[in-house]
């Protein structure tokens, strides 16, 4: 399903922030856990979600920090914070609201 | 260059955050695509077929930097350019994309530096200017221009040193990408310059406007 850019820019940072908030995780798996969720409906470019990591980190509702596994490799895993948690509640409420007046709008509509 | 290489260097190239993000953005990138080649590989896909569906997926280089100069606006020339064209992100765009930030200093640093040149060929002379106005003092102005060199070629050193030991610790403790070893270079290298420049010219000052005090107080004296 297409979704359009508009919706899915509200939407994605919810997403992260509950990706996030079940687990600690780096980009890879975030993006992977995303695209999980939408059962490959939704077409969510990889890209896009570094911004989105960078901007909440930004406003400290995530917080980044790189990680050894003992090899050379590292990553930058993500950990949501208390304001984090907050937004996200916040957030997910406005969604059940915006939801249940969509779901009256397609129930009519399809 | 690999596929993967050619997307990071665009990805580089358009970022205009400060050093240690961007390092952090190209880092984290890199991670994720070696952990999504990796997967594709794993999927049966042979390694050029894997790198190229990886960048597939991450998207236009141009729109991820968009997103992230959104985030990050680091760039010193930024706020005048915000002064003149708020609205106009496609100018700025174009400005911060086409002109590094370590080339501009080093113009107004080349400048600085020759207006500096100048002045140290102007100094020993100063005598012979002031004796064909009719004043007369003592020779000062030489012993002033002499301190001034001596004082500003040591706090070089001392700069140069303590860059030295910042970029020793820096590569120990964040390995910097090399292809941005030469834009990092140039950076030091003008932040030296600046600071050269900076001091010399203060000390020409300085030494002109003790010149000047020195030949009142004679001149009161005698």
């Amino acid at each position: 399903m297409d979704v359009s850019k508009e919706i899915l820019k509200g939407l994605l940072d919810t997403l992260v922030l509950y990706v996030i908030e079940q687990k600690p995780k780096h980009g890879y798996l975030i993006a992977k856990s995303i695209g999980e969720m939408a059962n490959g409906q939704m077409e969510i470019q990889d890209g896009t979600l570094y911004p989105i990591l960078h901007r909440l980190e930004k406003k400290g509702l995530i917080r980044g920090g790189w990680l050894s596994d003992g090899t050379a490799r590292k990553r930058r895993e993500y950990k949501i914070t208390a304001a984090g948690e907050t937004t996200l509640r916040d957030q997910a409420g406005q969604w059940r609201f915006i939801a249940s007046m969509l779901n009256q709008v397609a129930k009519d509509v399809l | 260059m690999t596929l993967f290489e050619n997307y990071i260097q665009a990805l580089a190239k358009k970022l205009h955050a400060a050093r240690a993000e961007r390092d952090n953005i190209v880092d984290e990138l890199r991670q994720h695509m070696a952990e999504s080649r990796q997967a594709f590989v794993d999927e049966g896909y042979s390694e050029s077929e894997a790198e190229r569906l990886t960048i597939e997926k991450l998207g236009d280089p141009a729109e991820i930097c968009q997103k992230f100069d959104a985030i990050y606006k680091s760039s010193p020339f930024q706020f005048i350019i915000d002064l003149f064209h708020k609205e106009n992100t496609a100018m700025r765009r174009t400005i911060l994309e086409t002109v590094e930030w370590s080339s501009l200093v080093l113009i107004v640093v080349v400048t600085l530096a020759v207006g500096n040149l100048c002045a140290i060929a102007v100094l020993p002379r100063i005598d012979k200017i002031y004796r064909d106005l009719g004043i007369t003092g003592p020779d000062f102005t030489l012993q002033y221009a002499d301190f001034s060199r001596y004082s500003y070629s040591s706090l070089v050193i001392v700069l140069l040193l303590i860059i030295a030991i910042y970029i020793l610790v820096l590569k120990r403790w964040q390995p910097v990408l090399k292809a941005q070893m030469l834009k990092t270079g140039l950076s030091v290298l003008s932040l030296v310059l600046v600071a050269w420049v900076a001091i010399s010219t203060w000390a020409m000052a300085y030494s002109f406007s003790r010149v000047v005090t020195d030949l009142q107080i004679t001149e009161k004296h005698e």
